[in-house]
């Protein structure tokens, strides 16, 4: 209990709290030994096109897939000091919306984790770029 | 060249006076007027659309409910919202390359809306009644939807492969960068070593928290930088540009919606003394083809409407009675578009009421291009709801030769 209420704190404190507007995420995340690990992105608004680039310690997991994301990164001891590290894009395809999103949710740790980024666009058809980098501890 | 001309406009004069109704509002009325409300719980209850308040996450939900009823204190007064439920709770599948797929519970997740809205009227009120509250409660869905046509496949591939293209471009000189930034990398050595050092005790939180902050206010500043260093893929993110702004979703094949609500009036605003005040459901379906041919039909119940459609005079009193309104269309451009025909029919009734005689409505349209410029041969045949432009009920029919209006230049 004292290790999983340290990792949630830890995780609260390496999130950016701005607030607002953000399109960068860099954040630790602890891990169990025999849990699987659950990345979950979420592109919005409804209608935009995204493409979605990840690595896990430079061994690429995706190459530009389009649409969102599940993806079991395996169980938490293989992650342990490892980086997740996503380039994603999402251009403004909708002519209902100019509201850009990438959502990332963590499960499988010691927490739940959802992230929220997003960006509006000034001019139709722009894209906008995201980034979220995932440090993997074990407790 | 000349007799033709006054032949044309004699013959076409006539054909418009001959098919001109003497009722205007009948003359006007097409398909389009039985089609479904946009949400139609705050629809029912007569709010125009653009006060119909849309949030797209739970924080934006939240917060219009707390707006409307002074922080949770009280009921809202006049108040109507629209919400996708699954993509309030952010669920997937909500992104373009998932908008062309099949079965009925993606689309259903994807189309499923639900409106709900409270009225309380002024004392100005015609339509409402002040002393009462009004609430209506609505839902829409697809069940059935066209797949993308040959166009919209190619340009959304086009954008994707541009995506992917940029995409990868940003995350390798953003990987780059930080790998080499040895400041960065110093960083997050260093809060590892924290970590590591924690034997699940608290840290210590001012300088964890410092590193956090730089680590964040770092990365943000690599991934600005990566998508400045345009000169590699200026070109790709200019045309990717370019064809997301053009891009627009078209559907071919089948497609069925269906949509319904229901108002209740609560008296002298008490819980316990209510009654339904109005409702309605829509059913619309159709086909578009890659031939040109193009069906649209709607079938629609109205428990209580404002406006009976088969009743524009206004002879039936304010009661409990039912409509059903139905309509179709047929339109059909073949494939050089010379040829044109339209069809469209409807069809109204007052269900439980013997005061208002179900009527139809019918009109054709068929358009030939000849081949010479502005020159067309077009027949046009209708009937009319009451009958009354001819004697005998039916109504006009009209051959028109149009040897243009306009010169051969």
């Amino acid at each position: 209990m004292k290790k999983r209420k340290t990792a949630a704190f830890l995780e609260k404190e390496s999130m950016d709290e701005r607030g607002g507007r953000e399109t960068s995420l860099n954040t630790v995340y602890f891990v169990r030994n025999s849990n699987h690990v659950i990345v979950e992105l979420i592109y919005g608004d409804p209608g935009q096109s995204s493409s979605t680039v990840m690595h896990l310690d430079g061994i690429e997991l995706e190459d530009g897939t389009p649409g969102d994301i599940v993806r079991n990164l395996g169980p938490g001891s293989g992650l342990d000091g490892k980086t997740l590290d996503i380039t994603a894009s999402v251009t403004d395809t909708s002519r209902t919306s100019n509201h850009t999103e990438m959502i990332v949710r963590l499960r499988g740790g010691a927490t739940f984790r959802e992230f929220v980024l997003s960006e509006n666009v000034t001019e139709e058809g722009e894209t906008v770029f995201y980034s979220a980098i995932i440090r993997f501890h074990g407790l | 060249m000349k007799k033709i001309l006054l032949f044309t406009v004699t013959c076409l004069l006539v054909a418009i006076g001959w098919a001109q109704p003497e009722n205007n509002q009948e003359a006007t009325v097409s398909l389009d007027l039985l089609r479904s409300p946009s949400s139609p719980g705050a629809n029912l209850l007569g709010f125009a659309t653009s006060d119909i308040q849309k949030p797209t996450d739970r924080t934006a939900f939240m917060a219009s409910l707390q707006s409307a009823s002074s922080g949770f204190t009280k009921l809202p007064g006049n108040f109507a919202v629209e919400i996708s439920p699954f993509w309030l709770t952010r669920h997937k599948g909500f992104t373009i390359a998932d908008m062309d797929k099949g079965g009925f519970s993606k689309i259903f997740r994807q189309t499923f809306l639900l409106s709900a809205a409270i009225r309380n009227a002024d004392s100005g009120d015609a339509r409402f009644n002040p002393l009462s509250t009004y609430t209506g409660f609505g839902f829409q869905f697809s069940i059935r939807r066209g797949r993308f046509d040959d166009k919209t496949k190619t340009d959304l591939d086009s954008i994707q492969k541009l995506q992917v293209l940029v995409t990868l471009a940003v995350d390798s000189i953003k990987r780059n960068l930080l790998k080499n930034n040895s400041y960065y990398q110093g960083l997050i050595t260093e809060q590892n070593t924290i970590i590591e050092n924690l034997n699940g005790d608290a840290p210590n939180n001012t300088r964890f928290k410092e590193l956090a902050d730089t680590i964040t206010i770092i990365s943000r500043e690599t991934l600005d930088t990566a998508q400045n260093l345009k000169n590699e893929y200026k070109a790709s993110l200019a045309s990717l540009k370019q064809l997301a702004a053009e891009f627009k979703i078209e559907r071919i094949g089948f497609f069925m919606d269906f949509a319904g609500g229901s108002s209740l009036e609560f008296r002298n605003k008490t819980f316990n003394n209510s009654k339904v005040y109005n409702a309605g459901a829509w059913l619309t379906f159709g086909t578009n083809t890659k031939k040109g041919l193009s069906i649209l039909g709607i079938m629609r119940y109205l428990y209580n409407p404002e406006q009976v459609f088969a009743d524009p005079g206004n002879i039936l009193k304010k009661d409990n009675y039912s409509t059903i309104d139905g309509g179709a269309r047929l339109a059909f451009s073949g494939d050089k578009k010379r040829f044109l025909f339209s069809a469209e029919a409807l069809y109204r009734s007052v269900l439980n009421k013997n005061t208002i005689d179900p009527s139809w409505r019918l009109a054709l349209n068929a358009e030939y291009d000849i081949g010479k410029k502005n020159q067309k041969l077009t027949f046009v045949f209708g009937r009319n709801f009451d009958g009354t432009i001819t004697k005998d009920g039916n109504l006009m029919a009209a051959l028109n030769l149009i040897a243009g209006f306009g010169s051969n230049r």
